[in-house]
């Protein structure tokens, strides 16, 4: 179907009957001809197209606000003067900023991005800070609210740490062979063996809700036993826990006579004296052996002579015979040896 | 059934449950610390013989005073099984967090 463009005038073949533009080109350049625009290299705006402009005179007024301008301080509106008055606040308004050369113009630019990112940086850290304060605040009220941790400390502890701290044992336990002569450093160890076996013994039972009367019988006996051995008797004097030992003895004595006729008793130590046999039997645990009180023998050590005496008795009669100590002892008995040592005088 | 509780992850890891042993010597001091810091325990179980009880301890370890209550009973039990080594059997004081299953 053949038509006519309405901008260009040129005949162009259509498919629709409405269409009245050739090219979407003249459709645009039509549209912008009807709104008054025009382009560099087209035709000027028709006159018919163009929007009549409206003058409107102020009705009751002499005076019409203009923009400030430096040449004109009237207005002529239809041949007649008015008088201008200059807005004063709408001057202060536009403050003329001299403008840069060309040249600076880029850096002034990046500067003036710049800055601008610097005061938003700035800005928004000024939102922030409010909240950042507010927050450091709730803190610091929190902590001043929140009292500090006061550290609990155990009692026991406690008195254990002093107990150590005045150091009952010291030196004299940890090296009993520096300190004291082989002698006396050998009774002692053999008597700190014994009584790191029963201090143990005396904390595990004080452990317990209920003990038998018969484990505290034992113990007891032991204690007994060890203050009446020769060898306890002969300690050194500084020996440390001599007093101790003999006051533990007494102790257990009160406690048997006590409730003796219990078959099962309560057995509880005082927190000081716990935290002294705990020291002790700590002090003790580094430098003598352990031993089970079931296995350990506290019938005291026997002296070379009884040795003899009872290795001889072990033997057998036959083998007594052929001992030459047997015969020795039995010819001093029947008096043969005087007679032949009387032999040989003469 | 068990009702499911349901955790974030960082809950998960602040939110933990402790047992002890605390044997008699030790059950003012350690009770001392739960009362003084609000922190939640029970108990649940008694060793008779031994004077020993089984407390279970929950620890928010986001709070600081929780924090130092978990240390400050912790230390406590190992000084004294340090000074009692030995002496306690194959008992240990401290054991390991217990694992709840029907917690996510």
């Amino acid at each position: 179907m053949e038509s006519t463009c309405l901008y260009c005038g040129e005949h162009f073949t259509a498919i629709r009957s409405s269409k009245k533009y050739c090219s979407d080109n003249c459709k645009q350049m039509a549209y912008f001809k009807r709104n008054g625009l025009v382009l560099s290299g087209t035709t000027e705006v028709e006159p018919s197209l163009q929007v009549p402009v409206v003058s409107v005179k102020p009705v009751n007024t002499n005076e019409v606000s203009v923009k400030y301008d430096n040449e004109k301080d009237t207005v002529k509106y239809a041949n007649e003067e008015l008088n201008v008055k200059y807005d004063k606040d709408d001057r202060s308004e536009f403050e003329f900023v001299p403008l840069a050369d060309a040249e600076e113009d880029e850096e002034d630019e990046t500067e003036i991005a710049e800055s601008n990112n610097v005061r938003e940086i700035e800005k928004e850290a000024q939102k922030v800070e409010p909240i950042k304060s507010s927050l450091n605040i709730e803190k610091e009220q929190k902590d001043e609210n929140e009292p500090r941790y006061k550290w609990i400390n155990s009692k026991l502890i406690g008195l254990i740490e002093k107990k150590y701290e005045q150091n009952s044992g010291g030196i004299k336990i940890k090296e009993p062979i520096d300190y004291w002569e082989y002698e006396d450093a050998k009774r002692i160890v053999w008597v700190n063996t014994r009584f790191r076996c029963l201090t143990e013994g005396l904390i595990k039972l004080s452990n317990y809700s209920l003990i038998d009367q018969h484990t505290l019988l034992c113990i007891n006996d032991a204690f007994k036993r060890l203050i009446k051995s020769i060898t306890f008797n002969k300690l050194p004097n500084d020996y440390p826990f001599k007093e101790l030992i003999i006051e533990l003895f007494l102790g257990l004595n009160k406690i048997l006579a006590e409730k003796g006729h219990l078959k099962m008793l309560a057995f509880k130590l005082t927190k000081e004296r716990k935290a002294q046999l705990i020291c002790i039997r700590h002090q003790l645990m580094h430098h003598t052996l352990e031993t089970k009180f079931s296995e350990i023998d506290f019938i005291e050590e026997k002296t070379s002579e009884e040795k003899v005496q009872q290795f001889i008795s072990k033997k057998n009669e036959t083998e007594k015979k052929s001992d030459w100590r047997y015969r020795y002892e039995s010819l001093k008995r029947q008096g043969l040896l005087k007679n032949q040592q009387l032999n040989k005088a003469a | 059934m068990k009702p499911l509780i349901y955790k974030t992850k960082d809950m998960e890891n602040k939110l933990i449950v402790k047992l002890y042993k605390v044997p008699e010597d030790l059950l003012m001091d350690i009770l001392r610390i739960l009362f003084k810091n609000n922190i939640k325990h029970k108990i649940i179980g008694i060793q008779e013989r031994q004077n020993i009880i089984l407390l279970n301890v929950n620890f928010d370890l986001a709070s600081i005073k929780n924090r130092e209550a978990k240390e400050n009973m912790e230390g406590i039990l190992t000084d004294y099984s340090e000074y009692m080594k030995g002496l306690l059997g194959d008992t240990v004081l401290m054991l390991d967090e217990e694992d709840e299953e029907n917690e996510y």
